[in-house]
């Protein structure tokens, strides 16, 4: 880590180490991630569906 | 390399800890993909960050960094530069005219679709893939 400690790719690493920690922690499950996608996508259709 | 991603890849990625989070993980360091999405997806988001704060217990400050993270990674286009795809779009997915704006944006840049919707995948085989 010492190699990479000033450099934009080590700032990435560190970014993307904290998004998975805290995705970690999530409590969602498949089920909702459908449930809240479907909405969105039922939404975003809606939209579209109008023009 | 172009890949669109539909809603259901956003919201796995922004919730839940798996093979799409791994995805937007690399790319974030490695780019090999450009990521794209229509235009309206990013405005219907913002409506339901309520749910996605209910099914994750994220405070709402962790959910924007979460949100930020995936969304910055990106492309929204804009409702003209794939609109003249929907009939040839609407026309291969047939019943199934939730997909037709991912459809369209793939055919209107010639790329591959992300998707965790199995349907999508078995009307459109060759252009759906799906993470695994």
């Amino acid at each position: 880590m010492v190699f990479f400690s000033n450099s934009n790719i080590a700032k990435k690493i560190r970014k993307v180490a904290k998004y998975n920690e805290i995705l970690s922690k999530s409590k969602a499950t498949d089920k909702d991630v459908e449930e809240i996608s479907n909405k969105i996508k039922d939404a975003i259709w809606k939209h579209y569906s109008k023009e | 390399m172009y890949l669109v991603i539909d809603p259901n890849v956003i919201i796995s990625a922004v919730i839940k800890k798996g093979n799409i989070s791994e995805i937007f993980s690399l790319n974030y360091i490695i780019k090999k993909f450009n990521f794209i999405a229509p235009n309206f997806l990013i405005l219907e988001l913002g409506n339901h960050t309520a749910e996605i704060l209910e099914k994750t217990y994220f405070s709402e400050k962790i959910m924007k960094e979460e949100l930020e993270f995936v969304l910055s990674q990106i492309t929204y286009i804009p409702d003209e530069e794939f609109n003249n795809k929907f009939a040839e779009a609407k026309k291969i997915l047939k019943g199934h005219e939730k997909d037709i704006p991912y459809l369209a944006l793939a055919l209107a840049f010639n790329c591959n679709i992300l998707s965790g919707d199995k349907t999508f995948k078995s009307i459109v085989p060759d252009r759906v893939k799906t993470p695994k």
